[in-house]
């Protein structure tokens, strides 16, 4: 190929050439027309012309070789070539010039060697670099010789210009004046030529530069640049290659490319040379070469023709790109595509993108299996057209990710599907951005969580069924957490309490424990947490209207499904009753026991005393006195046997006689009940006073009476020797309840037999007859009556009052 | 020294059931020595007789019944015990009933024995045995 400044080397050459023949010949004119000496002048002028010429070629063929060495290019060769022809010609020039100086020969026969030593020099550089590359030329250019030699030429040649300047002075002396105008010639054309010289050179200066830099290019390039001719054979081979390929260009250049070609490749080099003989260019073809060690690679080729200066293909330059890495890149990028495509179709976890216009850009198959549908239907649709209710709720959480940038997480929402159903999901949105950081639309993860939420729905459903459950059992319940703080109350708590949840929560139920039973409940409680036993106590807790009722309550730890401890739940139970009930019944245990000790004791006593006396009647039967006194003293005994058996069956009486209760005014029973102890109360002249209040008693008649019977036969048993006995019966209240007394002025009661008087058997005085069971019946009818007895005596002396309640007692007035 | 011939001794008898007591003095009559009975008919008045401001002469063997108005056989017995001077008094129980549970509380305080009523002749007989003679030098009983 001929560049530009090639051309205008050649037309620079050439006319700078045509210019110095011109003038020659202009001069050879004038010599005819001159005197010899001008001629003279105008020889030595010509010689020294001849002499700087012949050197400036032979600079020329030192830097036509130095470009060859440089790219290796033949082009390179014909300027080489070119100049080598002109030293030749110059040499032969010059001495044809100074033929007649012998001085002159003499400095020729001593140029002439080194000249030729230094052409010599230039073709042997050239072989060499066609023969063993640049570096060998290289090597040898850095010898030396060649610079020296050149030395040595410039100091002969300018030995020669001096001869020539000494002559020119000589004969310029004589023709000064003549050859003026020839003079003239000759310097402007001189100059002409030197001028164009100049031209030229700078140019080659510039292409050489220009060279240099494309060479180093080559050098420096990654790629290999090989060069080749139209058989195949090697003729460059840069650093690149060295590096792909693994062959250094010593022992490459000058062999067949074919050695970089696999064995089942061959037939594509023939391929590529014939493209290139066509004078085509062949571009990034992708294929395998192989290296030195016999390793392949994959490779990008382009190979361009090269044309000599007519244009005839004579050879082809060859980029070859190791992309291996490449390759394996994109392999790598295809497999993991493939795997990530694989993923996203296979997890269950649904996953969609969005654009930001709340179209589906993917879909995956989870995702549209639960929608219904299949990724085709889905992909590029719009969530309008294909959920057309839920679309806006969606977009506005797709626009709140866009806007914001930051993800939304745990999104609880319903997926409608085709079929109707409805599932529920769970949706995390994450902003999805472009490569430059833009947000273009949503990436949704969703987990369908329908089932958990059915799970949910019943445990709810459950969990309200179990507060109902608790909340209205009949049994009082509780729950504390870990820290032993009560956590909740069922309303039946809260119902016998009187309070709010907020008053109890906490330790604030501790307010309504009894203040007796408080400091033992905390304790059993709290070591009971702190073993996580189960623990149970009986207390008593306070009720609206203020008073408490005994409960029992029973706690035991609780742990979570996970096993772990996670608080008490308590149940307590009203155990007021159950507590009267036990005090009845050890009270009625202990009649019993004083029942056996009756019939033990006080019948076995007279049942001793009639069966004695009757032995001692035996004997005494003669003796009237004694014998009235034994049957005194069985009399007395079997008397006091019956006395005691009809209390026992009177006192027995009262738990079995199942009289329907009456009202009756209190007159009504207190008549009766005088009427049974008149005999007592005339005996002893007693005045008895009833109060007129219209009182109405409510109970079990005979057994009211007997209450009236026992406390008036006990008040006049206990008379003393009171000059003005009284009894007065009367009803007072006391604090909202009606209060019964039967009050006497008799002796009283000493305070040490207060607590004995209500016992049975429980005789105060030998004297006084009576079974000791009288006023135990009393307590049991009061008791059994809903009401309560109790004596009062300022001491001996000084009378008994004994006050007592029944249940639905009332006054009444008229 | 057989019981039957042996010096009158001083019985305290606490009983509040005349019968018995009738049958106590009977029984002794039995005895050749005229033992003397001091009948007091409650507690109240056995520790009247013992420690009141005119307290009789020291018995020498007590007859008690657990069973007595004002003050019960129990609390004398556990009184006399109190006494260092009164409790090397045999004290004897009188009871209706062996399976009687204030007769354990009777020996714990310190009773000597009991007597099932009514007392049998062989009865009286240990009775007689287990009390000391009586001290030529007793003194009347007195607060000190």
């Amino acid at each position: 190929m001929k560049s530009p400044s090639h051309r205008k080397l050649v037309a620079g050459f050439a006319l700078s050439v045509a210019l110095i023949v011109s003038v020659t010949w202009m001069n050879m004119g004038r010599e005819n027309r001159s005197q010899d000496a001008s001629n003279w002048v105008a020889h030595t002028h010509l010689v020294r012309y001849s002499i700087s010429r012949m050197f400036s070629d032979l600079q020329e063929v030192t830097s036509a070789t130095r470009g060859y060495i440089l790219t290796g290019t033949p082009v390179f060769l014909e300027p080489y070539y070119a100049a080598v022809k002109q030293v030749g010609n110059q040499i032969l020039l010059v001495r044809s010039l100074t033929s007649t100086i012998p001085e002159q020969q003499k400095n020729l026969d001593a140029l002439e060697p080194l000249i030729n030593r230094r052409l010599e020099l230039a073709a042997q550089v050239v072989r060499v670099r066609q023969e063993q590359g640049f570096e060998a030329a290289q090597a040898l250019v850095a010898g030396g010789e060649g610079r020296k030699t050149m030395e040595a030429v410039r100091a002969v040649i300018e030995k020669m210009d001096a001869v020539e300047v000494l002559l020119l002075k000589a004969r310029g002396e004589v023709n000064r004046r003549g050859e003026a105008s020839v003079h003239a010639w000759t310097v402007a054309g001189a100059a002409g030529s030197l001028v164009l010289l100049a031209l030229v050179f700078a140019l080659l200066l510039h292409e050489n530069r220009q060279r240099q830099a494309l060479a180093e290019i080559v050098e420096s390039s990654e790629d290999a640049i090989i060069g080749k001719d139209l058989n195949g054979i090697i003729t460059s081979w840069n650093k690149g290659a060295e590096k792909i390929f693994g062959y250094a260009a010593a022992e490459i250049v000058g062999t067949s490319i074919q050695r970089l070609i696999p064995s089942d490749r061959q037939q594509e080099e023939h391929a590529i040379l014939e493209k290139i003989r066509g004078g085509d260019k062949v571009d990034h073809f992708e294929t395998l070469r192989q290296t030195k060690a016999g390793r392949l690679l994959n490779v990008s080729i382009t190979a361009s023709p090269i044309k000599d200066a007519k244009g005839t293909v004579i050879g082809a330059s060859k980029v070859a790109r190791d992309i291996t890495g490449k390759k394996q890149a994109e392999n790598s990028i295809a497999k993991l595509s493939a795997e990530l495509e694989t993923i996203f179709n296979s997890v269950p976890t649904m996953i969609w993108y969005k654009d930001d216009k709340n179209n589906f850009l993917r879909v995956n198959r989870s995702a549209a299996q639960t929608m219904g549908r299949t990724v085709a239907e889905t992909e590029g649709r719009s969530a309008y057209d294909l959920m057309p209710n839920e679309a806006e709720h969606y977009y506005e959480d797709d626009r709140e990710v866009i806007t914001s940038g930051k993800p939304k997480l745990n999104i609880i929402e319903r997926l409608p599907t085709t079929s109707g159903e409805t599932r529920w999901v769970q949706t995390d949105k994450v902003p999805c951005r472009d490569e430059t950081g833009n947000i273009i639309g949503v990436i949704v993860i969703c987990a369908d969580i329908t089932e958990r939420k059915r799970v949910e729905e019943k445990l709810a459903v459950a969990l309200e069924f179990h507060k109902q459950l608790l909340g209205n059992a009949p049994a009082l319940i509780w729950r504390a957490g870990t820290d032993a703080k009560c956590s909740w109350f069922n309303t039946t708590w809260l119902e016998f309490t009187g309070r709010t949840m907020e008053q109890e929560l906490g330790d604030g139920w501790v307010e309504g424990v009894h203040p007796d039973d408080l400091d033992r409940c905390l304790k059993i409680y709290q070591d009971a947490f702190a073993a996580r036993q189960p623990f149970q106590m009986d207390y008593r807790l306070r009720r609206p209207d203020g008073s408490y009722s005994w409960i029992s309550d029973s706690g035991i730890a609780l742990n979570d499904v996970s096993g772990g401890f996670c608080g008490y739940i308590g149940y307590c139970f009203d155990i007021t009753e159950r507590m009267q009930f036990q005090k009845e019944l050890s009270r009625k245990n202990a009649d019993l026991e004083l029942f056996t000790t009756a019939v033990s004791h006080d019948l076995k006593s007279p049942l001793v005393t009639v069966k004695t006396f009757l032995g001692y009647l035996e004997k005494d039967l003669d003796d009237p006195g004694a014998r009235a006194k034994d049957l005194g003293y069985i009399r007395s005994a079997a008397d006091k046997m019956k006395r005691l058996l009809d209390d026992l069956l009177a006192l027995a009486r009262i738990g079995h006689l199942r009289n329907e209760p009456v009202v009756l005014p209190l007159q009504e029973v207190v008549r009766e009940a005088l009427g049974i102890v008149a005999g007592q109360i005339a005996e002893r002249g007693v005045r008895v006073e009833v109060t007129p209040e219209p009182v109405l008693l409510h109970g079990n008649r005979p057994q009211l009476v007997a209450v009236f019977q026992n406390l008036l036969d006990n008040a006049v048993k206990f008379l003393g020797d009171q000059p003005a006995p009284r009894i007065e019966v009367g009803a007072e209240t006391e604090d909202g309840e009606i209060v019964l007394f039967v009050r006497d002025n008799g002796k009283g009661i000493d305070p040490c037999d207060q607590p004995k008087i209500f016992g049975m058997f429980q005789k105060l005085d030998a004297h006084t007859p009576g079974s000791g069971i009288g006023l135990a019946m009393v307590r049991r009818i009061v008791e059994a009556h809903g009401g309560k007895i109790h004596a009062q005596s300022d001491g001996p002396g000084m009378g008994a009052t004994f006050r007592f309640t029944l249940e639905k007692t009332q006054i009444k007035f008229p | 020294m057989p019981p039957l011939d042996r010096e009158p001794l001083t019985i305290l008898l606490v009983e509040d059931e005349p019968a018995h007591a009738e049958i106590v003095r009977r029984n002794l009559k039995i005895f050749p020595a005229a033992h003397r009975i001091v009948h007091v008919e409650d507690g109240q008045l056995a520790l009247d007789y013992l420690f009141g401001a005119n307290p009789g002469p020291p018995p020498d063997l007590i007859l008690l019944d657990l069973r007595l108005p004002k003050v019960d056989g129990l609390e004398v017995l556990r009184q006399i015990q109190a006494s260092e001077t009164l409790k090397t008094i045999p004290t004897v129980v009188l009871t209706t009933s062996a399976a009687d549970e204030d007769l354990a509380t009777a020996f714990r305080l310190g009773a000597m024995s009991y007597q099932l009523k009514p007392v049998t002749f062989e009865g009286y007989t240990e009775l007689l045995k287990t009390a000391p003679p009586p001290a030529v030098s007793r003194r009347p009983l007195s607060h000190e």
